[in-house]
């Protein structure tokens, strides 16, 4: 009976606790789901209204014009002692990222223009597996503009155009840094930290971080009250200089469309040395080196064609410089410095050279020619027809507009000046490297202690320039150690990209 | 660490040839220049330099290990567009064929046309947007009613695309977009301009009844009557969060 009613209970309760249980779930799982539904359209958190912000003059080009190749995202490498701490990385970076509430920002399109908005996104640190300066920005995807990213002892830095230029992110690089040093080596935290300059209350202040610095120097109605403006009143106004049959540099493409960069190091008391004998600067010593290796490729390449051939360099020069501002967005102007070959009269060696780019270095980087460079750019920003124009065809004007200016342009340099860190944690600090995503072979260099990086990047397999220009340095006595990426990886596995179709 | 001697440069890594000139590379040991720095540094040692992987400092072996982790090539696959294009060709290839052998048969080439525009259209709709569903169902909608419109005119001519198609197909969007949205829980202000503008193709049947373009109304009273409810509720309770998406989108 015992057993009957046991077998009994056991035979009907089984299946019925079972189909209970299984029942149960899938019927919460439904009954939640439909709960979330009906409760999706009164809860508050759904109905957020998400700041947003314009993009500043120099910016509005960047997400029209970017291509697969050429993604305008820049990257700063630092290398560390040890090998990197990815856990430790990833607090420093979740503290930096607090203070700059611009790095919080998604990129997205509106029906005339591209726009910021803030975002409640989390950077996440990654081991680096990928090639450099990998595009940031989805045009359908809220994804935030910078990634970081760590190899053995190296931190990346990689930093969206759009969202800042060199000298803003090096602020967030600096605090990402020496917060990384200070968790990673407890041993400092107990010694007094002396800030620099550059760690001052004012490039921390959100206000003063997220300030659009072209719209407050270059209003069209301050023009009156500018520097310049009387300058260029009382004098002619600034003449444009016409290069005549400029260079433009081709070649074969890297298998997969990655940069091939080229990091090289070598200290910069004895480069500073040399371009004192020269009595130029080191951007000017810099510059000159950089036209005339461009000069011998091309030599090999025309070989018996004399015409006049003209090799211009663009420069980014920093505006902060003249005007106080303590923005982290993009406040840079871009001017030309070149150098025509086969002149009349000119034998083109490397002092006529330095000789030429030392006086356009002084008279272009004068603030009356780059104030009216930057305000007539202003002024097209502010141009009411071309405002009106919705953003696919702007992107294509923009496109347009973009590749016209590059027939000017042959290669392209940046000088970063110096980058420093607090005194104790400078210990901890080996190297900085700095590259940028580049439709042209392309150089940026930054001091750091007493070592200049130099790091080239192009899309070209060819590196007849970079060994021109390095080659160059090594004759004059300079040591130079280099580092390359791989762009023809040997036999590796082939890789698809998951789906990149239309 | 390694030496080009025609460059004459320290190339860090191990890599076999000079990434400038790309002539073979020499250990740095076996060089002059390095026989200076080893005088300096006693820790390295002639001939074998190894990276230490035990090593927890790796500062003083930095030049031994690549700069960059070797990343294999990878090659835009254009799989979707390769296969839909080859088949349009072959499709319409045979099809013309066909037609040419027995013009009877009525597979007219418009048709064949039509078949493969809508193919194409709705295809690339919905890859473009799969990203965002509201914007897809926008897209969708307003593609498929002109394909109808398009198939109507093509057929002989009978007002069905306008009379039922079309209204019924923007109830069916609008109840879509909801449920999706209602599912997906991100935030709404992503989505709320792709509502209201599919309440407002909802609305366009308004137009066919005050022309008299349709002889059954049901279907066009039916659409306009819900995509003004629609239109009436988002503007009474979320006037607020359209007015700021507005502004963002629309900021000159």
């Amino acid at each position: 009976m015992n057993r009957k009613k046991a077998k009994g209970y056991q035979i009907k309760s089984k299946p019925q606790k079972y189909r209970h249980r299984a029942g149960s779930k899938v019927f919460d799982g439904i009954k939640q789901r439909i709960v979330d539904f009906f409760s999706y359209w009164t809860k508050q958190q759904f109905r957020k209204r998400r700041n947003w912000l314009d993009l500043e003059n120099a910016s509005k080009l960047f997400p029209s014009v970017m291509n697969s190749t050429d993604t305008k995202v820049f990257r700063f490498t630092v290398t560390i002692k040890d090998e990197i701490n990815p856990e430790l990385l990833q607090m420093a970076l979740d503290q930096a990222y607090k203070h700059f509430p611009l790095y919080h920002s998604v990129l997205r399109r509106g029906i005339f223009w591209y726009y910021y908005e803030d975002s409640d996104l989390h950077p996440i640190v990654k081991k680096e597996t990928d090639y450099p300066c990998r595009s940031l920005f989805h045009y359908d995807e809220k994804r935030l503009l910078f990634r970081v990213l760590y190899y053995r002892n190296r931190i990346h830095l990689e930093v969206f155009h759009a969202l800042s230029d060199g000298t803003g992110a090096s602020w967030f690089l600096q605090l990402l840094i020496s917060n990384y040093v200070l968790l990673r080596y407890p041993e400092i935290r107990s010694q007094r930290i002396e800030l620099s300059e550059d760690f001052q209350y004012p490039h921390y202040n959100w206000a003063s971080q997220l300030d659009d610095s072209f719209a407050r120097y270059f209003h069209q109605k301050k023009k009156e009250g500018s520097i310049a403006h009387k300058k260029i009143e009382n004098q002619n106004k600034p003449k444009k200089r016409k290069w005549k049959r400029v260079h433009h540099i081709y070649g074969l493409r890297t298998q997969d469309n990655r940069m091939q960069i080229i990091e090289s190091e070598m200290p910069v008391k004895e480069l500073l040395q040399i371009s004192k004998q020269r009595n130029v600067t080191l951007s000017v010593f810099l510059t000159a080196v950089f036209i005339e290796s461009i000069h011998r490729t091309i030599k090999k390449k025309n070989k018996g064609k004399n015409k006049e051939r003209s090799i211009t360099i663009s420069v980014p020069v920093n505006l902060r410089q003249y005007y106080p501002s303590y923005s982290a967005r993009n406040f840079f102007a871009t001017t030309l410095i070149g150098y025509t070959f086969g002149q009349e009269g000119k034998t083109d060696t490397f002092d006529e050279i330095c000789a030429c780019v030392a006086e356009q270095y002084a008279t272009e980087t004068k603030i009356e020619n780059i104030e009216h460079k930057v305000y007539s750019l202003a002024k097209l920003e502010k141009n009411i027809a071309l405002r009106a124009i919705i953003r696919p065809v702007k992107d294509v004007i923009l496109r347009l507009g973009y590749s016209i200016n590059n027939l000017n342009i042959t290669a392209a340099l940046s000088n970063m000046g110096k980058i420093s860190f607090p005194k104790n944690i400078e210990e901890y600090v080996d190297q900085i490297y700095v590259y940028t995503a580049a439709s042209r072979p392309q150089f940026v260099c930054i001091t750091h202690k007493d070592v200049l990086t130099i790091n080239f990047s192009s899309p070209y397999q060819d590196t007849e320039i970079q060994m021109n220009f390095l080659r160059r340095l090594t004759e004059m006595g300079i040591p130079v150690t280099i580092g390359a990426n791989e762009v023809n990886p040997p036999d590796v596995k082939q890789q698809e990209t998951k789906y990149e179709i239309l | 660490m390694k030496f080009c001697n025609a460059c004459k440069v320290k190339i860090k890594g191990s890599t076999q040839i000079c990434p400038l000139c790309k002539q073979p590379t020499v250990d740095l040991t076996e060089t002059e220049f390095a026989e200076d720095d080893l005088t300096k540094n006693d820790s390295r040692k002639v001939g074998t330099l190894k990276p230490d992987l035990s090593k927890n400092n790796i500062t003083e072996d930095d030049g031994l290990f690549d700069p960059f982790p070797i990343v294999p090539l990878r090659f835009k696959q254009y799989t979707l567009l390769t296969v839909l294009t080859i088949i349009s060709v072959i499709v319409y290839g045979v099809m013309l064929l066909i037609y040419l052998k027995f013009p009877k048969s009525g597979l007219l080439p418009r048709y064949i046309f039509f078949a493969l525009l809508s193919l194409w259209l709705l295809v690339s709709a919905i890859v473009r947007k799969r990203r965002n569903v509201a914007k897809s169902i926008l897209y969708q909608l307003s593609i498929l009613s002109l394909l109808l419109l398009l198939l109507d005119k093509i057929s002989t001519w009978s007002g069905w695309s306008i009379t039922y198609a079309i209204p019924l197909l923007a109830c069916v969007a609008l109840f879509a977009i909801m449920i999706a949205i209602g599912f997906i829980q991100k935030e709404f202000g992503d989505y709320v301009l792709y509502v209201g503008a599919v309440a407002i193709v909802g609305l366009i049947p308004l137009l066919f009844i005050i022309f008299g373009w349709v002889d059954v109304l049901w279907p066009s009273i039916l659409s306009v009557t819900l995509s003004s409810i629609m239109l009436v509720l988002l503007i009474i309770f979320r006037y607020s969060l359209i007015a700021h998406e507005l502004k963002k989108r629309l900021h000159l």
